[in-house]
């Protein structure tokens, strides 16, 4: 694999798996239901 | 009306389900063909531009709307729309969202049968015996030199794919969609995790490897960054993403009317939005290509996916490379179909329940009703689409319901929330009970960036040209006129790269009619649908005025 393809690689995939765990952990930690009931 | 009460039962099932609906066969078949085939790495550049831009803002916007339309007991698109103003046309311009939901669950119910179907094959070893190369025509039923087709097996399979839909959308909104979306979604992680983990791990000197995978790898993220000066790679980027966001359909809209007043929008909506990009740019990129470069080298993975489309490397290609994996090749299959199967059914669950809440909303039918009705209905469609397929009806459904009106109903939703129910408005219905903190530059974003790049992949859909856009401009500057492609909109209307009647000289039907006579249901669809929103509509303002009281009830 090159340099090139390592560098994007691993950039983007930190960046998404990074972003979405933080954003799932929050959504994990206020876990009440969605609605109104 | 009857009084729709239904609500999800956890916040991560709601999270899940809209990701699920996001989360299609388009994540593991077409993005990474679309990057290798646009740059490579560096096609994630103007990808990732376009999702801020354009696929965030969106998804916000479909959220904030359909929170809205809920607080009215509102849960389909026209009653959503019809809440965001008090022009009287508002609620029709919500037909595009139900027309897309049915035409589109029509045709991807028959794709989402295929996956089904080769998740048995791979159980029984058919592709042992029979390569899918070959299978995969017979399955359709292509074999013979016509424009119809009546393929007994498909059509099972696509029969028990609708009957499977219509019994967990008619279990409701929690039982139903939400169960399958807490199972199904880290059941297909885990799977495609468990393809990647085994496909990268490939060797050159295992049965039938002729190179490493990470040459696929390679092929996928080597950055070319000339792409990012060429208008192509950034239309192909923008189009991946709306597309994969399943935004201008209404799904999001419908799934999100179902969440109370003061309850957060922002953050299930970036986070159900990110997980389908971990999917798509993550696991997406690591399983079918690497593996079929492994195989067959990397000329024949370039060759396969030089159209920007990998579905014949997932469909016709890996099923007979896993064979090479001795008792692991049919768990593999039944993975990797299985997975895709998954994340079909939970697409086209998303496409049903709008229906279904249209149904029950404006024409008071009881769920287990409304779920047979959009079952008969989107059926019936499909059978349509199975038995023309050869002619090319399955293609006109895909084109105008599942792309031309997708984009131009995403424009309608994000002109009606900017301009119509007003940034302001819009703002506090977005940030009200927010539990993630939205930047304020998204105002401007969504008013006066999403807009323009919405239309701008409008107008290239419309006018797309047949040789790369440099070449069309050259063209024009030499006074040679704009070359249309065929699969262009105005191409699709011209019939561009067609020729000949609706009857060939011997008198026998050509796949030409197919396409008018396609062209023609879906035009009655859509009638269809526009009279029973303004019957409905008319139902409510007598009932209204002999009531005294505003249709529509209040929040």
């Amino acid at each position: 694999v090159s340099a090139g393809a390592w560098i994007f690689l691993t950039l983007t995939w930190s960046v998404v798996a990074g972003v979405t765990a933080y954003l799932f952990a929050k959504v994990l930690r206020r876990p009440q239901p969605p609605s109104d009931g | 009306m009857t009084a729709n009460r239904e609500h999800w039962n956890t916040r991560v099932g709601l999270v899940l389900a809209v990701a699920g609906s996001a989360v299609g066969l388009g994540n593991f078949l077409r993005f990474p063909a679309e990057a290798a085939q646009n740059g490579g790495g560096a096609f994630l550049v103007p990808y990732l531009i376009s999702f801020l831009l354009m696929g965030l803002p969106l998804l916000w916007v479909e959220w904030a709307i359909g929170r809205h339309g809920g607080l009215y007991g509102l849960h389909s698109t026209p009653g959503i729309l019809d809440k965001l103003g008090p022009q009287r046309w508002l609620k029709y311009l919500g037909v595009f969202g139900l027309f897309i939901q049915l035409a589109v669950a029509a045709f991807y119910c028959y794709i989402e049968s295929w996956t089904l179907a080769y998740t048995w094959h791979s159980a029984v070893g058919t592709f042992r015996e029979t390569p899918p190369a070959e299978f995969f025509p017979w399955y359709l039923g292509l074999t013979e030199d016509s424009i119809t087709a009546f393929p007994v097996q498909a059509l099972g399979f696509f029969l028990v794919t609708v009957a499977l839909n219509v019994w967990i959308l008619s279990r409701g909104v929690a039982k139903g969609i939400e169960t399958v979306a807490k199972f199904g979604l880290p059941v297909l992680f885990l799977l495609a995790v468990a393809l990647a983990v085994r496909g990268l791990m490939l060797e050159p000197g295992d049965p039938g490897v002729v190179t490493s995978p990470l040459v696929g790898l390679d092929f996928v993220w080597r950055p070319d960054l000339s792409g990012l000066g060429n208008p192509t790679t950034w239309l192909a980027a923008a189009g991946q993403v709306f597309f994969t966001l399943s935004v201008g359909v209404g799904s999001i809209a419908c799934y999100a009317s179902y969440v109370g007043r003061n309850q957060d929008v922002a953050l299930n909506a970036a986070s159900a939005g990110w997980m389908n990009e971990l999917v798509e740019i993550v696991l997406g990129s690591a399983i079918m290509i690497p593996i079929a470069t492994a195989y067959l080298g990397l000329a024949a993975v370039e060759q396969a996916t030089s159209g920007g489309d990998g579905f014949a490397l997932g469909f016709l290609t890996l099923p007979t490379l896993f064979e090479n994996w001795g008792w692991l090749g049919p768990v593999a299959g039944i993975a990797w179909f299985g997975l895709l199967f998954l994340a079909g059914i939970t697409s086209s669950l998303s496409l049903g329940q709008p229906v279904i809440a249209f149904l029950e909303d404006e024409l008071a039918m009881e769920k287990r009703r409304a779920a047979l009705v959009f079952g008969t209905a989107a059926g019936a469609l499909g059978l349509f689409c199975v038995w023309l397929f050869p002619g090319g009806a399955f293609d006109e459904f895909n084109f105008w319901a599942g792309t031309f009106c997708l984009v131009l109903f995403g424009l309608v939703e994000v002109f009606a929330f900017s301009w119509i129910f007003g940034i302001e408005r819009g703002w506090e219905e977005l940030t009200r009970g927010a539990d993630l903190w939205v930047p304020r530059v998204f105002r401007f974003v969504v008013r006066w960036v999403t807009p323009p790049f919405l239309l701008v992949v409008f107008v290239a859909a419309l006018v797309k040209p047949a040789e790369g856009w440099g070449a069309a401009f050259a063209m024009v500057a030499a006074g040679e006129g704009w070359p249309l492609a065929a699969d262009s909109v105005l191409g699709k209307v011209f019939h561009v790269g067609t020729e000949g009647g609706w009857l060939d000289a011997a008198g026998d039907p050509t796949p030409r009619l197919v396409v008018d006579a396609t062209r023609a249901l879906l035009a009655a669809v859509f009638a269809t649908l526009t009279f029973l929103v303004w019957r409905s509509w008319r139902r409510k303002a007598r009932r209204a005025a002999a009531a005294d009281r505003p249709a529509g009830g209040s929040p």
